[in-house]
């Protein structure tokens, strides 16, 4: 159970294992840094002192920055790892190199790997609170989180409201992708119904064991029947070699599964304020249109936005949960 | 001369025998040694034990032969060296590489209860699934011909490619590799076909479903015998839930559903499977991985019997670890006979054995 301002968990690993009062939590923090990130001076003193480790494992643009900048906005130093050029790509594990990191003192360990599993790895090794930013298939919970403060925001709901009668779904490969795995735990948490939709071969055996959402292998009956959907969250789709196997063409799959504009029109003519978005980065044409993407519909720029807010609400709670504490002030 | 013992704290086990051990042959200093793997199967009163070659580089078979045949006498257990009948997408050449496996006895030539009788005279250990179905009859007729039992993995290598766990609930929401159930059903289905076309003699090794244990019990074909590895019968997949990315509980295949573990058990007490070690020791750099590099196994040689008395009781454990796997290796018309020193009392020190220490630290 959450305790007045801090979270039940020591790490956000994922979504599991969150309570709803910790999600609202995270939420109402990220609230309050909005605000800060609309100020001149757009930076608080929270973690001043503290040293955030940010080891990305894979590539990655917006959430590294995003998270970068959350660190640098609350005043904390920054150590970067990335895994090219580093001892990693001479062939060091990744215990080793969390070792050698934990050596230099993190108070908060900020992980995107490739692996599922690795920031539970990392634990075995490391003291610092650590904040998972996407494992393997996993989970990438902060993307989950803004994902559903971009929504309170856009339909000017207050965290503990939650998104009861929403309906949001879910397009693209499931099977995956860590952030429909995040989604599926926080938007029922937070009272959305939640559909997801995919080709057969990317939609991972046992979901509605799992997860309280409705399954759908024709995204047009997923988008169609029923409740008019109040948002799609269409997913990236990898366009590497190993991908091939579950799919044919980008042509096909846009046919097939994209959200193109005609569909989006179809979207529209059931509920005129249905929002799109997309956790980036888009495959334009293939799982979206551009038209789409970049239509006064699509909210896929305030996600990025809502991210750094997001992340600052989660180093700042991990930090506060965090055994060597901090100095708290700022907010 | 009267010799008193006190044996108020060791167990006297019948002299178990195992078909599903196997080692790295050339090994790299930590990993194990065939007299480790002796000395745990005589930790846990393995009297006999079938031992493939497994692992990188590739095996060296004839010298794996030859370094067992000279341990013969030596750890007083039977250690029978399976030969890998294939080798880069063919058939091997077994007929160089088994020679030495026939005198590989403990007291060879002069006692016949140790010596595989002419029934069975080799054992063939495929390493890896074999999913070409013409390669596998390859290997079933010269099997067949040269009196050998293939002892094979059960499911299908294409669709176990790359898995650590079953495809379902726990793959899908841990974010790990699966495998389909239906990848046994279709590698044994399989092996079954060829088995009757050829005649050949198979243990089809590490069952992990209930259809894959339904199957192997529905053919009613005498020459064709399955096994379920300890661990398949001690935890099941809900064990990676509560071990989270706990790489020690990677089996390979891997652990099975809660349903699947509790047919496997009945299938063992029905006699339609016999239990095996899985042994398979995996050194510690190659454990300490993220789950979808480790590699998957563990050691259990010294505590498959210790373990399993519980759950299948002394006479399930003397026929599905002891007189079943005796008698797939021709051992039926000469049954193995203990002598004074084959009474191995059950002294397993678990702190070796991964099996043992993954079934103790698993919660409540």
């Amino acid at each position: 159970m959450t305790t007045r301002g801090v979270l039940s968990v020591p790490h956000l690993m994922g979504i599991e294992g969150l309570t709803r009062d910790d999600a609202t939590l995270l939420l109402d923090t990220a609230r309050s840094f909005i605000e800060v990130n609309t100020r001149q001076l757009k930076k608080v003193p929270a973690l001043r002192g503290r040293l955030v480790a940010l080891m990305f494992f894979e590539n990655s643009t917006r959430t590294r920055l995003s998270f970068e900048l959350a660190a640098k906005r609350l005043s904390a130093d920054t150590l970067s790892f990335s895994s090219s050029g580093s001892s990693v790509s001479k062939g060091e594990t990744l215990l080793d190199t969390g070792a050698n990191i934990e050596a230099m003192k993190p108070d908060l360990v900020v992980v995107r790997h490739e692996a599922s599993g690795a920031p539970w790895m990392l634990e075995r090794v490391m003291s610092g609170a650590i904040a998972n930013a996407g494992d393997g298939n996993h989970e990438h919970p902060t993307q989950a989180l803004l994902d559903a403060m971009t929504l309170l925001h856009r339909w000017q709901r207050l965290p503990k409201d939650g998104l009861a009668g929403k309906t949001v779904c879910i397009v693209g490969d499931i099977s995956r992708s860590r952030v429909a795995r995040s989604n599926m735990l926080l938007l029922p948490m937070l009272g959305a119904k939640v559909r997801v939709a995919g080709p057969a071969t990317m939609l991972p055996a046992g979901l509605t064991d799992v997860y309280d959402v409705d399954v759908f292998d024709d995204v047009d009956e997923a988008l169609f029947s029923g409740t008019p959907v109040d948002a799609v969250m269409m997913l990236r789709i990898q366009k590497e070699r190993a991908a091939r196997a579950v799919m044919g063409s980008d042509d096909d799959y846009a046919v097939g599964y994209g959200l193109t504009k005609d569909r989006f029109a179809r979207v529209l003519g059931r509920n005129g304020d249905a929002l799109v978005m997309h956790p980036g980065p888009m495959n334009r044409g293939v799982e979206i249109d551009a038209e789409v993407a970049d239509s006064s519909h699509s909210v896929i720029l305030e996600q990025t936005e809502t991210g750094v807010a997001v992340r600052m609400a989660v180093l700042y709670l991990l930090a506060l949960g965090h055994s060597r504490g901090v100095d708290g002030g700022g907010q | 001369m009267t010799t008193t013992t006190t044996a108020s704290a060791l167990t006297t086990v019948p002299g178990y025998c195992d078909l599903g051990a196997s080692i790295r042959f050339p090994r790299a200093p930590d990993e194990e040694s065939i007299h480790d793997l002796v000395r745990a199967a005589r930790k846990g009163g393995v009297a006999t034990v079938v031992v493939g070659v497994s692992g990188q580089p590739p095996v060296d078979n004839a010298r794996f032969q030859a370094a067992c045949a000279a341990l013969q006498g030596k750890g007083g257990v039977r250690v029978i060296p399976a030969v890998c009948p294939v080798q880069g997408g063919g058939l091997a050449d077994v007929a160089s590489i088994e020679r030495p496996a026939a005198w590989a006895s403990d007291d060879a030539p002069s006692s016949s209860s140790w010596l595989i009788p002419d029934e069975v005279r080799f054992v063939y250990k495929l390493p890896a699934p074999v999913d070409d179905a013409v390669l596998l009859r390859r290997v079933a007729e010269t099997a067949r011909a040269r009196h050998a039992l293939v002892i094979t993995p059960s499911v299908d290598g294409a669709l176990a490619a790359g898995a650590v766990a079953v495809e379902g609930a726990v793959a899908t929401r841990l974010g790990l590799p699966g495998m389909p159930e239906v990848a046994e059903v279709i590698a044994i289905t399989r092996i079954l076909a060829v088995a009757k076309l050829t005649g050949a003699r198979f243990h089809i090794a590490g069952v992990f479903t209930a259809e894959g244990a339904a199957l192997i019990g529905a053919s009613g074909n005498e020459r064709v015998s399955g096994s379920v590895f300890a661990s398949h019968l001690l935890l099941d997949e809900t064990a990676l839930l509560a071990r989270r990315y706990d790489t020690r509980y990677l089996r390979q295949p891997p652990l099975p559903t809660s349903s699947s573990r509790q047919a496997l058990i009945a299938a063992v007490k029905a006699g339609t499977l016999l239990v095996s070690s899985g042994h398979a020791h995996v050194p510690r750099r190659e454990r300490d991985l993220e789950p979808i590099r480790a590699t998957p196994g563990g050691t259990s040689l010294s505590s498959t019997a210790r373990l399993l008395r519980p759950l299948l009781g002394d006479d399930v454990l003397a026929r599905a670890f002891g007189a079943g796997p005796a008698r797939c290796l021709g051992d039926a018309k000469t049954p193995r006979r203990a002598r004074p020193d084959d009474a191995h009392p059950n002294v397993t020190d678990d702190n070796d054995d991964d099996l043992a220490r993954c079934v103790q630290e698993l919660p409540r």
